[in-house]
């Protein structure tokens, strides 16, 4: 598999704390990588680095061998797509017309929306299960169904890499793994490399074939689920008990939590 | 569709207004007598009005639109960066220092850029602007220049309060026509412009982060359509003095009617808030003829129970 | 004492003085402080020579300087009278019409009610925008140009030519006062504006204009 995203020694944040402080990292094609990490261990911070939103203080972030921050930012958005964490709008868009900017990359400044953008944007709408909401206004939605919609646009970007953080943080068990079966469909098939932030550790588990796990602004563990889920690394970096044990279904690593007080 | 259905009646609407701009005004002058030579005068004086109504109105609105993009907020108006206290602190004191009349619009014109450029520079941080700081520098050189205003007219007396309510009040009440057409070029270049950016303004609108995701270059963006603004706004100010409310209320009324999307509004709105400021000049024109009320009094007494009612009754409201 | 409209109330009372004058319209605020600080205030705010003559009567009985007052009051009372009595020489039809310009933008006159209005008239001439609901208010420069004044009277003062400042104005150029020239800001707007002594000053020079050679 080749190397997609390169980051090399990485170093960055905000004004003058450097929150990540050389980290390095590979994607490969067609990984479905997990990142996982404490509350302030750099998680947001790393994938804003990574989408540009956040400018790079220290090493440096190649994509197909190329540094990002000297691509066109529009020919980056076409291969490169961020599903946020944070889905309230200001402006009451429809749902049709949100996930049609995710068209935008592809569209010269001018140029207006052709029959086959609408075409791409009902396609994903329908892949995350919100045709029937296109005509709505983004503020009659719920959470859940905003978040669908949002990673919908990201979708319609038709990237090569997603990035997603917490996507299903609004989101219902049975939506939560509608979503995911969807992301893990679109990897296998389509070879949709991702990579997600999430909290639940037996969601990375599940569904990711590498994880990264994050502390303190650098890497501290990568690898397989199996090789990066064990309870020392878990109560080294979580500082906290748990139980590691395996899915019976997956067989992937399962956490359980331990709690201080009955 | 939907867009040319919206653009044609706004498009007969306007030509109603216009219709009725020049029919009516404070001199009574029959329909069937409007064209001939001797009304030629009171004629070409409407048309004139109409003509700067199309270019304030449609100005200021698309003003409006692209700040509320910029700073998400659907409260932004065109003079929030200051320009409208800046243009009047100049006016003012170019009075009291006993400036010609002529200058006027080009001390108008230097006010307002000075104080975007100093609300501009204290929202400046590290190279980027952030929407909060924006919004507080507008704001805190607004009331400082505001005072300052109010400071020369209480010691200056008579004729610096004259000048200061035409500034406050606005008026389309155009001498110079020559003054009209040369501020015409940068009000339609830079509603083009505005437009031309209707792509961005939809990303942009809905976050910063995320229109960056999209490709868009928020932070040169934001400064190219703060700089547009400003030139429209502070170039309207130069002949029209500052007519409140129309940067504010007709944008906000068009999202309601046709949505946020700019490609859809910003034309539809630029047609709009034309009809909206004939019809008001109208009004100031005829209400109590042959006495002018200031434009600004109209729009402010229409503007805020429209807006009234259209929140309550919105079903897009933000 | 301070600024027209906002005088300083502390200078005024440092002062101890036995008596206040004041005109009613941009100090009534001060005015009812005042007289809450039990000074005697006297305020007037004459809209016609009548009511003037009767202020400068009855500050004069106040300040004990009744015959100074009686002999001003003749002193305007003949000045007056001799402009009227020329006035009344001449035909109605031949009484020429003015525009009385306060301010420029937004373009503000006078009507019946004002002080400028009360000498306009008294000169013999005839303001066209007599007939307004306020004293002073905005006025549309559409009536000016078809009501067609003679004269035009500037009442500020601007650097520029007064007949240059209003030809460059679009369509103005047609008014008969503007093609003949008659347009004027040379008369000091104090006496023009402000009731007092110096009227009959601005009367006589108002009558010059309208009346040249008269």
């Amino acid at each position: 598999m080749s190397v997609l995203l390169k980051i090399n020694n990485l170093s960055g944040g905000y004004y003058k704390e450097d929150v990540i402080r050389g980290l390095s990292l590979n994607v490969s094609q067609g990984d479905f990588l997990g990142v996982i990490g404490p509350n302030g261990s750099g998680k947001t911070t790393l994938l804003r680095l990574a989408t540009r939103v956040l400018p790079v203080k220290g090493g440096e972030i190649l994509y197909k061998d190329k540094n990002i921050a000297r691509m066109n930012l529009k020919e980056f958005c076409r291969k490169v797509a961020f599903v946020s964490q944070d889905v309230s709008t200001g402006f009451s868009f429809t749902v049709m017309e949100l996930v049609l900017m995710g068209r935008i990359p592809h569209l010269k400044r001018l140029q207006y929306e052709t029959r086959k953008d609408i075409e791409i944007a009902r396609e994903k709408l329908k892949l995350t299960d919100t045709l029937s909401l296109q005509d709505k206004r983004i503020d009659e939605l719920s959470a859940g169904e905003r978040q669908r919609v949002v990673i919908a646009r990201a979708l319609a970007q038709e990237p090569e890499l997603l990035f997603l953080d917490e996507p299903t943080s609004h989101l219902d068990i049975g939506h939560q793994v509608q979503a995911l079966d969807l992301l893990k469909k679109l990897n296998r098939k389509n070879n949709l490399t991702i990579v997600m932030i999430l909290h639940d550790l037996n969601l990375a588990s599940a569904y990711s074939n590498r994880i990264a796990l994050l502390d303190k602004g650098i890497i501290f563990k990568e690898g397989s689920p199996e090789e990066v889920l064990t309870y020392q690394n878990i109560e080294a970096v979580y500082k906290t008990i748990v139980l590691v044990n395996n899915n019976s279904v997956t067989g992937k690593p399962n956490v359980v939590l331990v709690p201080g007080e009955k | 569709m939907r867009l040319k259905r919206n653009l044609l009646i706004l498009l007969l609407l306007l030509c109603i207004a216009v219709i009725l701009g020049l029919l009516k005004g404070a001199v009574n002058i029959p329909a069937a007598n409007l064209l001939l030579k001797d009304n030629q005068v009171i004629f070409n004086l409407r048309l004139l009005r109409i003509i700067a109504g199309v270019l304030v109105g449609s100005g200021l609105a698309v003003s409006g639109i692209a700040l509320q993009a910029i700073l998400r907020n659907s409260l932004a108006e065109p003079y929030l960066l200051g320009t409208s206290s800046g243009a009047g602190l100049a006016a003012v004191s170019a009075v009291i220092l006993g400036v010609s009349r002529i200058y006027m619009p080009l001390v108008a014109f230097l006010g307002a850029a000075l104080s975007i450029i100093i609300v501009y520079n204290l929202a400046r941080e590290r190279g980027v602007i952030a929407d909060k700081s924006l919004i507080l520098s507008g704001v805190i050189i607004s009331v400082a220049f505001s005072s300052l205003i109010v400071f020369l007219v209480s010691l200056f007396g008579n004729e610096a309060m004259h000048e200061m309510n035409w500034w406050l009040w606005g008026s389309l009440q155009i001498y110079d026509y020559k003054l009209l057409l040369l501020v015409a070029f940068p009000v339609i270049l830079g509603i083009c412009v505005i437009y031309l950016f209707a792509q961005d303004l939809n990303a942009i609108s809905i976050g910063e982060e995320e229109a960056i995701h999209l490709g868009i270059d928020t932070q040169n963006i934001k400064k190219i359509l703060i700089l547009i603004t400003a030139l429209i706004t502070a170039s309207l100010i130069c002949i029209c003095g500052i007519i409140g409310f129309v940067g504010l209320i007709v944008p906000h009324m068009m999202r309601l009617i046709v949505g946020p999307n700019h490609k859809i509004l910003i034309p539809t709105t630029c047609l709009a808030a034309s009809v909206f400021i004939i019809i008001c000049d109208l009004l100031s024109r005829t209400l109590f003829a042959p006495v002018e009320i200031p434009i600004g009094v109209i729009t402010a007494i229409i503007g805020a129970p429209v807006f009234i009612i259209l929140l309550k009754k919105g079903k897009r409201i933000s | 004492m301070g600024s027209f409209s906002s005088p300083s109330i502390e200078k005024i009372i440092s002062l101890s003085p036995d008596y206040i004058f004041c005109t009613g319209l941009e100090q009534a605020p001060v005015i009812a402080q005042l007289r809450q600080l039990n000074f005697n205030v006297y305020v007037a705010d004459p809209v016609n020579a009548k009511e003037l003559f009767k202020t400068i009567e009855e500050i004069g009985q106040i300040t004990h300087k009744i015959k100074e007052a009686s002999l001003l009051i003749e002193k305007m009372e003949s000045e007056i009278e001799e402009v009227v009595s020329k006035v009344k020489l001449i035909p109605q039809e031949e009484r020429i019409k003015v525009f009385i310009e306060i301010w420029h933008e937004p373009l503000m006159t006078a009507a019946k009610g004002s002080f400028v209005d009360e000498l306009i008239t008294l000169a013999g001439g005839v303001n066209i925008a007599h007939d307004l609901i306020r004293p002073y208010c905005n006025f549309s420069a559409e009536k000016v140009i078809s009501l067609n004044p003679q004269c035009i009277i500037l009442a500020y003062m601007d650097s520029q030519a007064p007949l240059k400042l209003v030809q460059q104005r679009f369509g103005w150029n047609k008014i008969d006062a503007v093609k003949n020239g008659r347009v004027f800001n040379d008369i000091d707007p104090d006496t023009l504006l402000r009731p007092g002594p110096r009227i009959t000053r601005g009367l006589i020079e108002v009558y010059k204009r309208l009346y040249p050679g008269k």
